[in-house]
């Protein structure tokens, strides 16, 4: 009986411990958001994540426009949905990254572009896989409206791979 | 400066309806271009090619917003989609010493019946002892004499105030590929001492008849997939070239729709 309470309350206390440590990790000075970088840092940090998607949506949407034209839609969504969830954890890793001070406001901006991207993405699948092309064209409007928005917020970055480009896989 | 992408929405530019024009950015340094381009009408049809005019737009500026820091644009290549096709036989062909040196409207007097498009110029004006100053300039494009087999479009820039003018004279090339009809430029040696560009739109359009038929120096057919009512497609690219050597490239994005079946 003993033993048990113990166990308990050895799990509860540990989990208060990660608690604790997590919280810890969260408010210390000097974590991801509050670290001291400048902005040819961020850019440096935020590449090779943008390049690490743009490499794996290559592969994610390889056939996808065939299957458009050939009116495979339930086949191209999955392409979508695919593309969706792999930039869903882009966006995490670039929302993790410290931001320059001086840029917090421009970059929370453009996070949440990217995040309507993604939403964009998902949705489009969705259309996609329910047959519905009409919605499928207009949120693909969206989402190149949303694109331009996205790349004109951070422009003075001078991104490579974090630039949106549609026309590169047409 | 390489174009990549983070979304690739391939599929997506199989799609879509009518997209407002916007000019899209792309930045080196201090250095800001914008690129912009219409095609009109957008509703197109499916498959056989429809008269359109094309109109392409340019902007250059320094992030300081200071015109006399910018470097001068030397070349400008615009690409247009493989869609757009060009047609020129039976419009009369202008020679360049018709149209320069000349003033606007002794061009339009002398090469009236080959004009292919308008548009407009702003530049600075940069000369020794002197403050640099802005001017606003119009542009002709005529049908010029093919060389070498690639057809050529003699733009003549004519300012008023004051007087000046000078011909850029575009190279059109097909090639394979996304961009089937590319138009070179570079700024001619006797305006590389003074003229650095600020701004440029140039609008491409003729419907003339040609052996009894109606024909247009430009056409292009909105090739959405079957049962999609439009496409978004990648319309134009435009790379700058500048004397201290930067380039950027800007890539804008259009849409069309289907007209009829």
């Amino acid at each position: 009986m003993s033993h048990h309470k113990r166990g308990i309350g050895g799990r509860r206390s540990r989990a208060v411990t990660g608690l604790l440590a997590l919280l810890a990790l969260a408010l210390a000075p000097g974590a991801a958001q509050g670290a001291e970088v400048d902005r040819d840092e961020y850019v440096e940090r935020a590449e090779p994540i943008c390049k690490t998607n743009t490499e794996a949506n290559r592969r994610i949407f390889k056939g996808a426009k065939a299957e458009v034209r050939a009116g495979e839609l339930k086949k191209a969504s999955t392409h979508f949905s695919r593309a969706a969830a792999a930039f869903e954890k882009t966006i995490e890793q670039l929302a993790a990254l410290p931001r320059p001070a001086s840029d917090e406001a421009k970059l929370r901006k453009w996070i949440g572009y990217l995040e309507a991207e993604q939403r964009y993405i998902a949705r489009i699948g969705k259309a996609l896989a329910q047959g519905d092309r009409g919605k499928a064209q207009m949120l693909s409007v969206r989402l190149n409206r949303n694109s331009n928005l996205a790349n004109n917020t951070v422009l003075a970055f001078g991104f490579d791979y974090c630039r949106i480009d549609s026309s590169r896989f047409s | 400066m390489r174009a990549r992408h983070l979304i690739p929405l391939v599929a997506a530019l199989a799609l879509c309806t009518a997209l407002p024009a916007r000019a899209e950015l792309s930045q080196q340094g201090s250095l800001i271009v914008g690129f912009d381009g219409t095609l009109s009408p957008t509703a197109l049809p499916r498959t056989d090619p429809a008269p359109v005019s094309v109109r392409v737009a340019g902007d250059i500026k320094d992030s300081a917003g200071n015109p006399d820091s910018l470097p001068q644009l030397r070349r400008i290549s615009v690409a247009i989609n493989r869609a757009g096709r060009l047609f020129d036989k039976g419009i009369p062909v202008c020679e360049l010493t018709s149209i320069q040196p000349a003033t606007e409207r002794e061009a339009r007097e002398r090469c009236g019946g080959a004009i292919v498009g308008d548009g407009h110029v702003a530049l600075q004006v940069r000369l020794p002892a002197q403050e640099p100053f802005m001017v606003q300039a119009n542009l002709i494009a005529f049908n010029g004499r093919s060389q070498g087999g690639r057809k050529l479009i003699l733009a003549q820039v004519y300012a008023t105030e004051p007087p000046g003018a000078f011909v850029l004279t575009f190279t059109v090339q097909r090639r394979g590929g996304l961009f089937g009809t590319v138009m070179s430029t570079t700024l001619p040696q006797s305006a590389h001492e003074w003229a650095y560009l600020t701004h440029f739109d140039m609008t491409l359009h003729r419907v003339y008849r040609y052996r009894g038929e109606r024909r247009s120096y430009i056409s292009a057919a909105c090739a959405a997939p079957a049962g999609f009512p439009g496409a978004l497609f990648p319309f134009a690219k435009a790379t700058y070239g500048f004397d201290n050597g930067q380039r950027l490239t800007t890539t804008v994005v259009r849409s069309c729709r289907v007209r009829g079946k």
